[in-house]
């Protein structure tokens, strides 16, 4: 195509491998071109973004069935939001790209809180979670729970990392499960910090025997370790 | 609906121009507004860069194109994408 030709679609004429180079001689063409992309814009034919990906990642974790269920008890903007966030940085994680900027972002905007929830989804714990509560529990029930859960989330989950103390560790999660005895406590690492993360369940369930009964999930979620503490419901 | 136009395909001055169509402005790296002031993600309270945005019409959003903007958008307006 020559510079000087301009497309019915505006758009093709710019795909269509026009360099930089032509571009600066041509001024003119490229505000008629912008022009055109412009009204095509304010008439609603088109909208704009660089990298379509991004969309389509955002759009895909609204179709989970995951975000379904948790759609089915929280209206919330924000923690539908944080929830969607878990789910995309998983995406991401799978996909091998980098999730860090996002995680700055969530941290930024929702504080260490709404990361550790956005970090629970992420690592798969708030299915295992529903499938924990969601036999035992009536509609409003599990929906207290999920709301006790995100508002507690430093209380009731823990993760452990590779360089953690077990020692140390399991005093900290001894006192949180003493302080605001939860329903369930959740104890969880992923790749070296799994040794870690058992000595520790191991030091806590000598503390804590009486009143928890402890499941494991470890092959489901190749490369963690994760251990959902239960209180032990008493009847009286 | 309004079709997905990827702007990886439209050279930079072309970027710039429609955003002067539209009224905003750059500084060549940056969204100006009409004040030659930065224009910030609503969501996020970032700067937006010329060559990350995601542009909506109606009443012309522009927003940095990362996932936490990009979801909040579709809380906000719906399933408009």
């Amino acid at each position: 195509m020559s510079s000087e030709e301009i497309s019915p679609d505006p758009f093709a004429s710019i795909a269509k491998g026009i360099t930089d180079s032509v571009l600066e001689k041509t001024g003119n063409k490229i505000k008629e071109w912008a022009k055109e992309l412009a009204k095509r814009f304010i008439d609603k034919d088109y909208f704009f973004v660089e990298d379509d990906s991004i969309i389509a990642i955002a759009k895909k974790q609204r179709k989970k069935s995951e975000f379904g269920l948790f759609n089915t008890y929280i209206k919330d903007k924000d923690k539908r939001i944080l929830f969607q966030m878990g789910l995309s940085l998983r995406e991401l994680e799978k996909d091998k790209k980098d999730f860090e900027p996002l995680k700055i972002r969530i941290k930024n905007k929702y504080g260490w809180k709404g990361l550790h929830f956005a970090h629970f989804v992420q690592n798969g714990l708030f299915s295992k979670y529903m499938g924990s509560i969601i036999e035992e529990s009536q509609t409003e029930e599990i929906k207290s729970k999920i709301e006790y859960l995100f508002e507690n989330i430093e209380n009731t989950v823990v993760f452990v990392n590779n360089i953690d103390n077990s020692a140390q560790k399991a005093k900290e999660i001894i006192t949180k499960i003493y302080a605001h005895s939860p329903d369930t406590f959740i104890i969880s690492s992923i790749g070296s910090a799994r040794v870690i993360c058992e000595e520790t369940h191991k030091l806590v369930m000598k503390e804590i025997l009486s009143v928890y009964n402890s499941e494991i999930y470890e092959k489901e979620l190749e490369g963690r370790k994760i251990f959902f503490l239960n209180k032990i419901q008493t009847t009286q | 609906m309004a079709k997905l136009v990827s702007m990886k395909e439209i050279p930079h001055e072309v970027k710039i121009a429609l955003l002067k169509e539209l009224g905003y402005d750059s500084d060549g790296v940056f969204v100006l507004d009409t004040k030659k002031e930065k224009v910030v993600d609503k969501y996020i309270n970032e700067q937006i860069l010329v060559d990350n945005m995601f542009i909506y019409p109606g009443s012309t959003i522009i927003l940095d194109n990362n996932p936490l903007s990009i979801t909040s958008f579709l809380e906000e307006y719906g399933d408009v994408l």
